[in-house]
C-alpha cells in the first residue's frame, strides 16, 4: 500500500541463480501460540518447493501469512524483489503469486466459468461506469476474459462443465477448478495448498502432469501436501515444519534419510 | 456472457414497451399512480436487493438515502437555489459524496454489525430531517417544491411522473444488471461467497463494497428526486421505519438472489397492498388497516413457506417443472 513498505530486496541479487521468493526470519503468532518461528529459505524457480510437516506445523499458516491474510509478527518475505510481508492479499495477488485453499473455496453461486473469469481480475481493470454502460471496451475485454477463461478450463479439463454450478462438481472437479482459477491470474508463483488431498490416484497423476507443464511454462511452485509419494515425486526441494521451526530443507532424497522429520511424523525416540 | 447481455438487453426492451403501452391500455389515474410507486419503491429495492443478495452487505440506511435525495432536490428547489431540473443532478452528486464519507469507515463492520451502525444511520437521518425544521420543514414536511420543468416541459401529471419514474427504473435496472455481469459484478458476488478467496484473486473488496455502496445510495437519491417532485412533498415519514420494512418485503418476496427480483418484489408487494385496501373495505367495514397488515402478514409467511427463494426462485423453476413433466409423459408413453 505505502511505498515504504516496499523496499527492494538486497539479498536476491547477491546469490548465483536468483530466487522468485525468499523468507528471511518470518514469524507470526497468534496470542501466546508460536505459528511460526524464524522460518528462512529460498525459493528458486528451478525446483518445484514442498512445504511438508505433521497436522498443526504452520504450513497452512505460512501461506497464509505471506500471501497476505495474516500479518506476520515479524521477518520479511521478498517476492518481485520486494518486501510483501505485511501487504494485504489483493495487493500481493496483483504482483503475481496465487495460492490455492484446502477447501477449495470456490465462489458458490457462481458458474465454473465465473469462478475462472474472477481470477482474470488481475489483469482486467474494469471500471464500475464502463461496465455500468457496456462500453465497447467493456465488452470486447468481457468477451476476450470469457475466451481466456475457456481456454483455461480446457487446459484443465473442465471445459465441458463449464457452465455448471460450483457445488455440482465432485470433489475432484472442485481442487481442479481451484487450481484453474489460480490459474487464471497468470502468476509468477503459485502456492498450492494440499492440492492433492482426497484425490483419487489418477486425479492426482492429472494434477502432477498439469504442474510440470505450467513448470516449463516458467511458473515457480509450491506445494504444501500430505500425500508423501507426490511430494516425494515431484519436489525438487522440501522444507520441513514443525511446530512452526523449520527442522529440515534439503532434496527429498536427503529428507527422506532425515532422523528429525522421521522423528517428527512418527514420534518419540528413535 | 454476451448470450446472457443480449438476453437481458432484449428483456429490458421488451419490458419497456409493455409499459410505454400499459397507461394506453389501462385507463384511469389510479393505475398509473400506484405505477409510480412501484418504479420509485423498484429502484429503492433493487439497490437493497443488490447490497444483500450479491455483495452481502445488510444495509439498512437505503431509506435514508431515498430521504437525503428528496430533501437535497426539495431545499434546492423550494428555496430557488437551483433550477428544479437541476437539483437531481446535484442530489446525485450530494448523495453520492455522504455514503462515501460514511461508507468508508461503517462499510469495514460485516454481518449484523452492519446491519447494526446502517440502522443507526436511517435513524439519526429521520430525526435530523424531523428536527431541523428551519431547513426541512420538521415533521410537518418540506413545502413550496415548484413543478419540475425540463426544456419547458412541465411534469404536472401522474402519467409524465410514470414515464419519468420507469425511465428511472429501467436505466437503473440496465446499469445494475451490465455491472453484475461484468468483472465489477463477479467480483461483488465471489466476495459474497468467500472474502479471504475473492482478496487472493486481486480483489480490493474494501474498495468494491464502497462502490456498490454508493452506486445504489446514488440510485435511491435519485428515485428520492423524483418522488419529491412528484408529491410536492418532502416529509420524514416517507422513509422512516416502515419503508425499510416495505423494501425488505420486495427484496426477500421477490426474491434475493437476482437483480429482477427487486422489480417483481415491487410490484407484488404494492400491488397485493392496494388489492387488500381495496377489497377488504367490503368484508371488514370498520377496521381495514389492521386487516390488511393481518392479510399482508399471513401473505408473506405462506410465499416464505412455499417460495423460499422468493418469486423469482419460483419462476425460474418452472421450466425445470415442464421438464419433468414431459419426461415423465415421454417414459409412460414407451
Amino acid at each position: 500500500m505505502s511505498a515504504s513498505r516496499l523496499q527492494t530486496s538486497n539479498l536476491a541479487e547477491n546469490v548465483g541463480t536468483q530466487p522468485v521468493f525468499e523468507v528471511t526470519g518470518l514469524t507470526k503468532h497468534f496470542g501466546g501460540i508460536q505459528a511460526l518461528n524464524n522460518i528462512s529459505f529460498r525459493l528458486h524457480k528451478e525446483d518445484i518447493t514442498a512445504l511438508i510437516g505433521p497436522n498443526g506445523a504452520g504450513k497452512s499458516t505460512f501461506i497464509n501469512v505471506v500471501a497476505g491474510r495474516f500479518q506476520p509478527s515479524s521477518g520479511k518475505v521478498f517476492f518481485q524483489g520486494r518486501n510483501i510481508a505485511g501487504l494485504p492479499a489483493h495487493e500481493v495477488a496483483h504482483l503475481g503469486l496465487s495460492r490455492t485453499f484446502q477447501l477449495e473455496d470456490l465462489f458458490t453461486g457462481m458458474t465454473v466459468l465465473e469462478n475462472v473469469m474472477v481470477g482474470c481480475h488481475v489483469r482486467n481493470k474494469t471500471g464500475i461506469l464502463s461496465a455500468g454502460l457496456r462500453l465497447p471496451s467493456t465488452r470486447a475485454r468481457e468477451k476476450r476474459i470469457k475466451e481466456e477463461a475457456f481456454e483455461i478450463l480446457k487446459f484443465i479439463g473442465l471445459d465441458d462443465k463449464a457452465e455448471e454450478k460450483t457445488t455440482k462438481l465432485p470433489l475432484g472437479e472442485r481442487k481442479m477448478l481451484g487450481v484453474a482459477r489460480a490459474l487464471a491470474m497468470k502468476p509468477q508463483l503459485m502456492m498450492l495448498d494440499e492440492p492433492a488431498g482426497g484425490l483419487a490416484a489418477h486425479e492426482v497423476a492429472k494434477l502432477t502432469d498439469l504442474i510440470h507443464k505450467l513448470k516449463e511454462e516458467g511458473m515457480a511452485f509450491m506445494i504444501v501436501e500430505h500425500n508423501m509419494p507426490f511430494i516425494m515425486a515431484i519436489s525438487q526441494r522440501i522444507v520441513v515444519l514443525n511446530y512452526g521451526v523449520k527442522i529440515a530443507e534439503g532434496p527429498p532424497e536427503e529428507i527422506k534419510q532425515d532422523l528429525q522429520v522421521i522423528k517428527a511424523y512418527l514420534g518419540g525416540s528413535i | 456472457m454476451n448470450d446472457r447481455s443480449f438476453k437481458t438487453e432484449i428483456s429490458i426492451a421488451g419490458f419497456a414497451v409493455i409499459i410505454v403501452l400499459l397507461p394506453l391500455i389501462v385507463k384511469g389515474n389510479y393505475f398509473v399512480s400506484v405505477m409510480n410507486l412501484v418504479a420509485i419503491y423498484a429502484v429503492l429495492a433493487m439497490g437493497m436487493g443488490l447490497l444483500m443478495g450479491q455483495a452481502g452487505l445488510i444495509s439498512l440506511a437505503h431509506p435514508a438515502w431515498f430521504g437525503l435525495g428528496a430533501y437535497i432536490s426539495g431545499i434546492l428547489a423550494a428555496r430557488g437555489i437551483l433550477p428544479a431540473w437541476a437539483t437531481p443532478f446535484v442530489s446525485a452528486v450530494g448523495v453520492g459524496i455522504v455514503a462515501y464519507v460514511v461508507g468508508a469507515p461503517v462499510l469495514r463492520l460485516r454481518s449484523y454489525y452492519l446491519a447494526c451502525a446502517t440502522l443507526a444511520l436511517l435513524l439519526i437521518t429521520q430525526i435530523a430531517a424531523g428536527q431541523l425544521s428551519d431547513l426541512t420543514g420538521g415533521h410537518e414536511g418540506l413545502l413550496g417544491i415548484p413543478v419540475l420543468t425540463v426544456f419547458g416541459f412541465e411534469f404536472k401529471k401522474d402519467l409524465h411522473f410514470y414515464y419519468l419514474s420507469w425511465a428511472l427504473c429501467l436505466i437503473c435496472y440496465w446499469f445494475l444488471a451490465n455491472l453484475l455481469n461484468s468483472q465489477v459484478g463477479r467480483a461483488i458476488r465471489s466476495f459474497n461467497s468467500s472474502e479471504i478467496a475473492s482478496a487472493s484473486m486481486g480483489i480490493d473488496i474494501a474498495k468494491y463494497k464502497r462502490h456498490a455502496f454508493v452506486l445504489t445510495a446514488i440510485m435511491a437519491g435519485l428515485a428520492g428526486s423524483v418522488f419529491c417532485f412528484y408529491i410536492r412533498l418532502a416529509i420524514p415519514s416517507s422513509f422512516e421505519f416502515p419503508l425499510l420494512v416495505t423494501l425488505m418485503m420486495m427484496v426477500v418476496i421477490g426474491g434475493i438472489q437476482d437483480l429482477h427480483g427487486a422489480l417483481i418484489g415491487s410490484l407484488a408487494v404494492i400491488w397485493l397492498g392496494e388489492f387488500l385496501r381495496n377489497y377488504m373495505k367490503n368484508f371488514f367495514t370498520s377496521m381495514t388497516s389492521e386487516v390488511e397488515a393481518v392479510f399482508f402478514g399471513i401473505i408473506i409467511i405462506v410465499v416464505l413457506i412455499f417460495m423460499p427463494d422468493g418469486l423469482t426462485g419460483w419462476i425460474n423453476r418452472i421450466p425445470s417443472w415442464g421438464k419433468r413433466l414431459y419426461e415423465r409423459k415421454q417414459t409412460s408413453n414407451q
